[in-house]
């Protein structure tokens, strides 16, 4: 009997060793390998900011930055990708607020190639007259969004709020575990075995594609979320109105397949929220359908929208502002 | 596979079977790390991280 324990026990310790061998290779080797799915749990790990607060469960750390996807992301004060701003604001100048998650961020993309940062110098070519906060941050759905506007989006009195919608925005919020604090949030082999399994299970399984799992949060299996998702719209919307802020809506599509787009019902909720509530609202599919998906892609494996994208959807918002009269 | 069998027979000879899970470990980590490397597989925006 105890020898048999001993034996136990050797193969316990035998097999931690190869764990930690792993570990260390995977540490070692990191940049030779590295792609999207571990640069975003890289980023996770070292930007993000665990909260105790059960609708934002995380926040980006202030003033950090990090270097993800070949890209630096810088945050300020506020835990905002951008360069320091006050909480005062000047009176002379007019604040844009931009709430969202990645695509909003800029994930993948330059920060002087974002489209807050690109409307900004859009906006202030001849004269400083605006100034635009990007508070997008990654793997945030709308009611975090709503949750980080409400805390610190609103005491920067914005005039104009853009909320940038993405398929996505109705998942349920992330719960951030224990596990996930300890050992997700550290270990190179539980990013590298996740990436793989996430990419076998896909080999595998041809219903496991990003058409299908997006499709689904829109039916019955998501209802608590989509419930959830449109309340916090809905306070937004009224929040805005409130305050006088003028709110606009911007549907931006999932960048694999433009042409025959397929999920349009995720497109058809966001509009019919908007159009209920009376809120102004841009499809950015109608501005991208005649360029090559790829063409907009952050790289083969990741279709965040890049630079070119990142520009036109940029430019759309600037022209409906002029449009809509919303600056001047 | 004339690697393994030896490797089987050092293990037997000299009563090594310590190295057994180490072996096996490293063996599905190597296996692991060469499937799917270089294909662009990312079905989904991510959704854990």
């Amino acid at each position: 009997m105890k020898n048999n324990y001993k034996k136990l026990l050797v193969i316990l310790i035998s097999i931690f060793i190869a764990v930690v061998l792993c570990e260390v290779f995977l540490r070692i080797f990191y940049n030779s390998y590295k792609n999207y799915n571990l640069e975003m749990w890289r980023y996770a790990v070292e930007l993000k900011k665990p909260l105790s607060e059960t609708k934002l469960p995380f926040h980006h750390y202030s003033n950090s930055s990090g270097n993800y996807y070949g890209i630096d992301i810088t945050t300020n004060s506020f835990g905002f990708r951008g360069s320091e701003i006050s909480k005062e604001k000047n009176d002379s100048i007019d604040r844009i607020l931009f709430i969202g998650d990645s695509f909003t961020l800029g994930w993948g993309v330059p920060f002087d190639s974002i489209c807050s940062k690109v409307l900004e110098k859009k906006l202030n070519y001849s004269k400083i007259n605006y100034e635009v906060i990007n508070t997008g941050i990654g793997n945030y759905n709308s009611i975090m969004e709503v949750e980080l506007f409400k805390l610190k989006g609103l005491e920067l009195k914005p005039n104009i709020v853009i909320l940038m919608f993405f398929v996505n925005d109705v998942e349920p919020i992330p719960k951030v575990s224990r596990l996930e604090s300890s050992f997700i949030r550290n270990s190179y082999l539980f990013a590298f075995l996740f990436d793989k399994i996430q990419k076998i299970s896909v080999l595998m399984n041809k219903h496991n594609n990003w058409k299908n799992y997006y499709k689904k949060l829109y039916f019955n299996e998501n209802i608590d979320a989509l419930i959830q998702n449109k309340e916090s719209l809905y306070e937004l919307i009224n929040i805005c109105k409130q305050e006088h802020i003028n709110l606009i809506i911007v549907n931006i599509p999932e960048l694999h397949e433009l042409k025959e787009y397929p999920l349009n019902i995720s497109t058809q909720y966001i509009e019919n929220i908007a159009t209920e509530k009376n809120v102004r609202f841009i499809d950015l599919l109608d501005y991208l359908q005649d360029y090559k998906p790829e063409s907009l892609w952050i790289s083969q494996e990741d279709v965040h929208a890049n630079a070119k994208a990142n520009y036109i959807f940029a430019n759309t918002i600037y022209e409906k502002l002029l449009e809509w009269e919303l600056i001047h | 596979m004339e690697f393994l069998k030896d490797l089987w027979g050092f293990i037997r000879v000299h009563k090594k079977f310590w190295l057994l899970p180490i072996i096996i470990v490293l063996l599905l980590f190597g296996v692991l790390f060469v499937i799917t490397s270089g294909s662009a597989i990312a079905p989904f925006v991510y959704t854990l991280f």
